[in-house]
């Protein structure tokens, strides 16, 4: 079955293993870690990487109509998914509180950079091509899940802080995140494959073994996370393994819609299918503190993120081929 | 023996997020400096966090100020005010000090 073969070739990647590593060694209690600031310079470079290589594909391919098609539906994608997700919620674990509820919505709605990254080496090592500028979207499809969640909240009666709104918009807007990958999309549009050979050695080569140590870090993270998953409902956990799937299958149709490759479709359903762990939870401290932590970091990070890397990726590739 | 002041010591722990917003209002309640030191983990009614989890928000940051008893007390009302829903720690103690007119 392709799906199998897929799912076999994601998981015996030096990647894959990698984060299984990870988790294995956090949870049996290893003292391994990643010094913190070496997973924060890793994070720079995988996102300076990416961006790099993102600009410099729509230097070589041009702009058409679907960049802008890609980005709108990045967009309003984002905007949509928490309302998707507070309605699954309400339904697998009514007695979670709104703000929490809201805040957990805005993480589906949002999305994780390196689960795009692990979609991206897997779809290299399957051969099947996809747009460059999808890495834009990765950049569009951060924030509006934050002001969905936000809005979400205010209506169910959970006031948002929003006193601050400048340091709101900042961590909104101009988090680090977004604005190296718009920043380094742009320095690659403008370069280009010429300028890219330049730091290629670099940026280009070493970018696998990077990921794989970067995966490793993220395993030993996702099982400091593990312990958290008894303190939240079983309907919450479900909600962590069923919303990915379903985001991914309208992320799917909706790249399918406007025209994306198979490649750039199954990359809208990677993006809509995963859940944010850095963005949304410093907004969400800022103008929902009353909402769990414990509850979205842990659904996000120790559920879904797995889910995702090892089960979803394969799963969403063999869908989409199967779409086109 | 040289001589020693009285003075009020304000600890303020609070999350990294909220420390921008926190340094804001020192400086716009007229607080003549602050020292701001990482913490490393902890546990509370908020759950356990620790300075290297995989988003820096979630971890806490503690800002110290020295200052006379009327000012030590009008910063603490503020930060308060300011963080009430927050899972935050503000303390205020005595402490003795050298230099009078610094603080």
């Amino acid at each position: 079955m392709p799906f199998l073969d897929a799912a076999l070739t994601n998981l015996l990647t030096p990647m894959i293993l990698a984060f299984a590593l990870g988790v294995a060694a956090g949870l049996v209690r290893s003292d391994l870690s990643i010094p913190e600031a070496i997973g924060k310079a890793m994070a720079i470079y995988l996102m300076f990487a990416i961006g790099l290589k993102g600009g410099v594909a729509v230097n070589e391919q041009g702009i058409d109509s679907r960049l802008v098609l890609a980005l709108a539906a990045g967009g309003v994608i984002s905007f949509l998914l928490p309302f998707v997700a507070v309605a699954l919620i309400r339904l697998l674990s009514p007695a979670t509180d709104i703000a929490t509820r809201a805040a957990v919505a805005a993480h589906y709605g949002s999305i994780s950079v390196v689960t795009f990254l692990t979609a991206a080496e897997f779809l290299r090592l399957s051969g099947v091509a996809f747009e460059g500028f999808m890495v834009a979207v990765v950049a569009i499809m951060e924030t509006p899940a934050i002001v969905a969640g936000l809005w979400i909240a205010r209506r169910g009666g959970a006031n948002p802080s929003l006193a601050d709104s400048g340091a709101l918009f900042r961590e909104v807007f101009l988090n680090g995140s977004v604005v190296l990958l718009v920043g380094t999309f742009i320095i690659g549009w403008i370069v280009g494959p010429a300028g890219a050979s330049e730091v290629k050695a670099f940026f280009d080569t070493p970018f696998k073994g990077v990921l794989t140590l970067f995966l490793l870090d993220m395993g030993l993270l996702a099982a400091a996370r593990v312990r958290g998953v008894g303190g939240i409902s079983v309907g919450l956990v479900v909600f962590g393994l069923v919303m990915p799937a379903l985001n991914a299958v309208l992320g799917g149709l909706a790249g399918y819609a406007i025209g994306l490759s198979a490649g750039g479709a199954f990359l809208l359903a990677v993006l809509a299918a995963s859940a944010s762990y850095i963005a949304v939870p410093a907004a969400m401290r800022l103008a929902l503190p009353q909402a769990n932590p414990g509850v979205y970091i842990t659904l996000s990070l120790a559920i879904t993120f797995p889910f995702n890397v090892i089960v979803g990726i394969p799963l969403y590739l063999a869908g989409v081929q199967a779409l086109y | 023996m040289r001589q020693r002041y009285v003075k009020k010591r304000l600890e303020i722990i609070v999350e990294n997020a909220l420390v921008r917003r926190v340094l804001s209002l020192l400086q716009s309640e007229g607080a003549r400096g602050y020292t701001v030191l990482p913490a490393s983990s902890g546990a509370g009614d908020a759950g356990a966090w620790q300075r290297d989890d995989i988003t820096p928000a979630l971890g806490r940051t503690a800002i110290l100020v020295v200052a006379d008893e009327d000012q030590a007390l009008r910063l603490a009302e503020a930060a308060y005010d300011l963080l009430a829903d927050h899972a935050t720690m503000i303390l205020l103690s005595d402490v003795e000090v050298f230099r009078n007119d610094q603080y």
